[in-house]
């Protein structure tokens, strides 16, 4: 049997293309119907559009719903960044009152948020851009050994956003760092408030992956987000975040 | 088995092909040959619309309405036509965020949906969120190898369903992830989660005896395992694919080791491909595999 025509050929050709090969006289015999002529750029169809709108017009007035207010644009960098901080605090904040305990350290990847905040009004929409995934609050224990890792990772590749550490990096080396002003304590359990991701071993953490998990939650860094800047806004604060030296690399 | 017979008499009419061989052994098809048209999509995470047009990588690509376009002409070149997806269609958008996965729902059923199956998002509200919205889809959602019998969603899915078109039985059944370590405990509760290979072969001899002249899996078991499930297990002729969101240019024809083959395919995510399978069944249901294209929706 001519083994090349077990292949299948496929994709990649245009909607046209197919109706071209539907109507071809090899297949014709085949088919009933006539040729479709094919505009190549497919439109949303008219009636599934029509029940979106109410949908969306709903959803787009929630989004727009103004749930606090920024003193300034909280924006991303490597490294330390402004809305890095401001992040990592909150998620450290949340993570103490949520269960109760004092955490050591919050780290949270430079990539998994998507989206600046903007000075002044901050929507929901704003949050759902910035945060997208799902991504959920885990809290590992780590040994004074871990920690040491964690920074050697980070001034390596810069790529995370951090509360409670202190690092001074030169190149891709850290040259010291001080855990919420403390050298390392060879005794301690430290605690991390990190997202799923990470502690599943994303952006190359897998030294993460084997840690003991305190908790593991089906919190939403979202959802977090959200309820922890409606918080400070019933306070009657903004959103604020400086770049306070947490990492520093020449 | 016939249907193994046939595979090899199978008689592709990919368009490169069909150039080449402008007389594609005619003769193989007898005039009454029916035809069917499997159209299917996975992963389309409350893609309701096309991503939107800020210049981002699948700007003004994908979403349910643009799709719900391509299906609609298809439908008027195609007279047997299965529509099915592999789950997850739930989560990725605001839309699930806010209204909990009633518009998809109510997309797919207006899209004319056949079947779907349960991924792993499909639990991101538990099984509540589950429970909730079921009444929208107005299609079977189907699940053989989750066991929901000590759950609230006792009852709620067949495990398998059979398809007649036009003297055609075309059985489906659906395999699902385990959800241990990937769902947060709570949202699946007492779900009993069951072994997919050994399901897949009682689900293959339940629709053998029924008699189907094609058996085809909704997996949403990922890409490397719906591979491994066709390399162990004899007996399904097409895995439709999807968790993994792996954009295959073309279907993986996979022959194991005791010769069967089976045709896995996958559409990446977003709604922003269909898959498009025809087959062929000659008079006495001999399927012949015609071709097979994942369009692109934009």
């Amino acid at each position: 049997m001519r083994n090349i025509l077990q292949k299948i050929i496929s994709s990649s050709f245009s909607l046209a293309l197919v109706f071209f090969v539907a109507c071809s006289p090899q297949l014709g015999h085949q088919f009933t119907g006539g040729f479709i002529a094919n505009d190549l750029e497919i439109m949303a169809d008219p009636a599934l559009t029509e029940m979106v709108s109410p949908y969306k017009a709903k959803m787009e007035a929630e989004m727009s719903t103004i749930i606090g207010q920024s003193t300034k644009a909280l924006t991303r960098n490597r490294g330390e960044s402004l809305l890095g901080n401001f992040v990592a605090d909150l998620q450290r904040a949340y993570a103490e009152q949520e269960f109760g305990i004092s955490i050591d350290i919050s780290i949270i990847n430079n990539g998994g948020m998507r989206n600046d905040l903007p000075e002044g009004n901050i929507t929901l929409g704003n949050i759902y851009e910035l945060s997208p995934f799902d991504n959920y609050l885990v809290i590992l224990e780590l040994t004074a050994h871990d920690v040491q890792k964690l920074a050697e990772f980070m001034a390596a590749r810069k790529n995370m956003a951090v509360s409670g550490m202190e690092i001074i990096g030169e190149g891709n080396q850290v040259q010291s760092f001080k855990v919420n002003g403390q050298a390392l304590d060879s005794n301690k359990v430290y605690l991390l408030a990190i997202n799923d991701y990470l502690a599943n071993g994303g952006d190359n953490m897998d030294f993460l992956t084997d840690l003991p998990v305190m908790e593991n939650t089906d919190l939403l860094l979202r959802d977090m987000l959200i309820q922890m800047i409606k918080a400070k806004t019933a306070r009657g604060e903004k959103l604020d975040a400086q770049i306070e030296g947490r990492q520093k690399y020449n | 088995m016939q249907r193994r017979d046939f595979i090899k008499h199978s008689l592709l009419t990919g368009l490169g092909l069909s150039l080449a061989h402008p007389i594609l052994a005619l003769d193989s098809f007898p005039a009454k040959a029916s035809r069917l048209c499997i159209l299917h999509t996975n992963d389309m995470h409350s893609r309701i619309e096309a991503f939107p047009n800020d210049g981002s990588r699948n700007a003004g690509q994908g979403g349910m309405t643009k799709l719900a376009s391509l299906i609609k002409k298809i439908r008027i070149e195609e007279d047997n036509i299965l529509l099915l997806d592999s789950g997850d269609f739930f989560q990725g958008t605001p839309y699930f965020n806010v209204y909990g996965g009633e518009l998809e729902l109510k997309l797919m059923s207006e899209m004319g949906y056949d079947a779907s199956t349960l991924g792993n998002h499909e639990f991101d509200n538990g099984l509540e969120g589950i429970a909730n919205q079921l009444e929208h889809a107005k299609f079977d959602i189907l699940s053989s190898n989750y066991d929901f019998s000590e759950t609230i969603l006792k009852g709620a899915f067949k495990p398998y369903k059979v398809f007649h078109k036009s003297g055609l039985k075309i059985g489906v059944f659906a395999l699902g992830i385990k959800l241990e370590g990937l769902v947060g405990a709570k949202n699946y509760g007492n779900t009993k989660y069951l072994d997919p290979a050994s399901t897949a072969q009682e689900m293959i001899q339940e629709l053998q005896k029924k008699k189907c002249d094609l058996i085809i899996c909704l997996s949403h078991l990922g890409y490397s395992s719906d591979v491994r499930l066709a390399e162990q297990i004899s007996g399904i002729d097409l895995i439709l694919g999807g968790h993994s969101h792996t954009f295959l240019d073309e279907p993986n024809l996979l022959k194991n080791a005791e010769g069967h083959q089976t045709i896995i395919n996958q559409v990446g995510t977003a709604a922003l491909r269909l898959g498009k399978i025809d087959f062929e069944f000659s008079k006495n249901q001999q399927t012949s595999f015609a071709s097979a294209r994942n369009l692109k929706v934009y």
